[in-house]
């Protein structure tokens, strides 16, 4: 299990390389707002559940709008 | 070199490193279209991984959602399209439907994908390559549905599929891969309620694993040589060590039976168009001695074309039947019990395409059918079998030129003679497999599908060389191919194809094709001839063939150089007096 430093240090990763963006624009990113659209959410779903191997309800899915979010969900999630 | 070590990589690495190899290519791309009807998005940064670490500068495009025959429509622009077709989404959102339907509804719906399957491949039918999944409803039958009405649609739209398919498609049996991971781990319901993606990551892994070598036969990519190490490769044991008698290969027990089914599928490499060769520390006697004398063995000495069993590095021993067969070692695959040299081959050769015999004895089978993928080729011809024979000539020919001082007393020795055949009754699978497989001398590199001959040979616009070669040691078979377009309202004829196999190279024979070739123009009333190099990473030597030959450079691009000939000006200043010239 990773600390939270590390979670967020992993999941920013992931944005960049799913968005190809840089560490300043992740923040900006929402779910429904170009470029993320349902496609880059399934690339992200499949890359968290595979970095933390944790599974994500159709819940969590739906909460997983923002970088945000989704730090907060895998935080969640490793409790 | 594609690795399997892939299949250890998680999807966002899979995403890094797509990126990262996408920034090293330069030049044309080759275009590959997936038309599905469920989401397949995932598996476009998969394949363009898997083909980009093979060399080839890969853009997977994804069709629109659920739009296949719509986007067949515009598609057969692309070097290979990929279709899934997934009767499972025929009804969106409940995949279970399918089994419930009445019989009435299971004809019109195998109606409507009949329709759709004729369409597709008519729209696809100038496609160079096609591959089309079988159609599988292992997600939702179980084992009280194997009498049920659902099941067999199934099979008869695949039958159909096979039945209707043009020479340009390839039917993929999904099941194979399904089978292989198991239902539970090829399939996502959630992904598929969620986002209409219906399979896992791991089958897409495993699809791209297993499709690739049919994507890059396509382009040059096949492997061509086999080498084989002969302890605990071909037999089990240490022959210097076991004596014949010891090692393990036949029906006596459970490990000479997996050496025996490696006998089989090896032979079969070989059978298919694969070179066999051995680089083995051994006493060469000894391996001699086997292949003489056991009773068996399938697997005989003549099969290999060249066997360096000496106590030497095996990196320098590869690198000499290279040089030996004129084959880059890209289209060398490697396969030795031992991690050592297996190491040290993917150090100092990373071109060679490397396996390791499985610790586990029981799976090398497996092993041997990851490697017999690889020597995939589209279109297989008579040429293929014949293959050994003409290397071993060829070692003939280089022993007999050791006897010779000047170059043109051995090539006027050897009594060569060419035949060109123009035209219609070329052999269309062996023009194909050439533009498919040469690499080196080759012009313009065009890969050509048999369907894409067969129409420019049946087009009067089009003249078409293919060339035959023998000489006193044998056979070199068909093995160069030109195309020219000869348009009478262009006024200019244009040579779009000239190829050589490396087989005949070093023999002048390239000089009098040429000159048959511009001759033949001439006669068809052309006094100018246009022609063009276009560069890849295998046909340097080539670059200034036609400047060479009487041609003059008019354009240079990003593409290539671009020559033109004024036909009174050709002069054909190479010896070629010792070839004699057959015309059918």
């Amino acid at each position: 299990m990773k600390n939270n430093i590390d979670v967020e240090l992993a999941i920013r990763e992931i944005f960049k390389i799913v968005f190809q963006k840089d560490d300043k624009e992740i923040n900006q990113l929402r779910y429904g707002v170009n470029p993320w659209d349902s496609l880059a959410q399934m690339n992200i779903v499949t890359s968290l559940e595979e970095e933390f191997d944790v599974f994500l309800k159709e819940d969590d899915i739906l909460e997983l709008i923002s970088f945000e979010m989704a730090v907060e969900i895998i935080k969640e999630l490793q409790i | 070199m594609v690795d399997k070590l892939l299949f250890n990589l998680k999807f966002i690495e899979i995403l890094k490193e797509n990126q990262r190899l996408e920034n090293s290519f330069s030049g044309s791309k080759y275009k590959v279209a997936i038309l599905a009807n469920i989401t397949i998005n995932q598996l476009k940064p998969i394949f363009e991984l898997i083909l980009r670490q093979e060399g080839v500068n890969a853009e997977v495009e994804i069709g629109n959602y659920n739009n296949i025959v719509q986007d067949s429509y515009s598609s057969d622009n692309n070097d290979a399209v990929i279709i899934f077709y997934d009767i499972l989404n025929f009804f969106e959102s409940n995949i279970f439907k399918l089994t419930s339907i009445d019989k009435k509804e299971l004809i019109a719906i195998e109606n409507r994908i009949t329709n759709d399957i004729d369409i597709i491949y008519k729209n696809l039918s100038n496609c160079s390559n096609v591959l089309f999944n079988s159609f599988d409803v292992s997600l939702i039958a179980n084992l009280s549905d194997s009498k049920s009405s659902f099941i067999d649609l199934v099979d008869r739209l695949n039958k159909y599929l096979i039945a209707k398919m043009p020479k340009n498609c390839f039917y993929v049996d999904t099941s194979f891969i399904i089978r292989k991971l198991g239902t539970l781990k090829s399939f996502s319901l959630s992904n598929f309620f969620l986002n209409k993606s219906l399979y896992s990551t791991e089958f897409l892994k495993e699809y791209a694993w297993e499709t690739y070598p049919l994507i890059t036969s396509n382009n040059g990519k096949s492997k061509k040589v086999l080498i084989l190490d002969c302890d605990n490769t071909l037999w089990g044991g240490i022959i210097g060590e076991d004596g014949i008698d010891g090692i393990s290969l036949g029906e006596n027990s459970p490990k000479g039976s997996v050496y025996l089914s490696a006998h089989s599928l090896i032979k079969s490499i070989k059978d298919d168009g694969g070179l066999l060769a051995i680089v083995s520390k051994n006493n060469f006697s000894d391996v001699e001695h086997f292949f003489k004398n056991h009773k068996s063995t399938i697997l005989k000495s003549d099969d290999f074309i060249e066997k360096q069993i000496n106590w030497k590095n095996k990196v320098q021993n590869i690198v000499d039947i290279s040089s030996k067969l004129n084959l880059g070692l890209e289209s060398f695959v490697f396969l030795d019990d031992s991690m050592y040299e297996i190491n040290m081959v993917k150090e100092s050769l990373p071109e060679v395409t490397c396996f390791h015999v499985p610790e586990n004895i029981f799976d090398y089978p497996r092993t041997l059918l990851e490697i017999k993928k690889l020597f995939y080729s589209p279109n297989t011809s008579s040429e293929d079998a014949k293959k050994t024979a003409y290397y071993l000539e060829e070692s003939e020919r280089k022993k007999s030129k050791s006897n010779f001082k000047d170059i043109s007393d051995y090539l006027a020795s050897l009594n060569l003679e060419i035949t060109i055949n123009w035209g219609k009754e070329i052999d269309i699978p062996r023009a194909s497999q050439l533009t498919q497989k040469t690499n080196q001398f080759n012009l313009t590199t065009k890969r050509l599908t048999e369907i894409e001959i067969e129409t420019m040979s049946e087009d009067k616009d089009y003249l078409i060389a293919m060339i035959s070669l023998k000489d006193k040691f044998g056979d070199y078979g068909k093995t160069g191919l030109s195309i020219i377009n000869t348009n009478k309202q262009k006024s200019v004829a244009e040579i779009e194809t000239f190829l050589l196999s490396c087989r005949i190279l070093g023999r002048n024979v390239e000089f009098i094709f040429l000159d048959l070739i511009i001759k033949e123009i001439k006669r068809l009333g052309f006094s100018k001839v246009k022609s063009s190099y276009i560069p890849s990473q295998k046909n340097i030597q080539v670059a200034d063939f036609y400047e060479k030959n009487s041609f003059r450079r008019i354009k240079n691009n990003t593409n290539g150089a671009y020559f033109q000939l004024n036909i009174d000006n050709y002069q054909n200043n190479n010896n070629t007096s010792f070839i004699k010239v057959h015309e059918k």
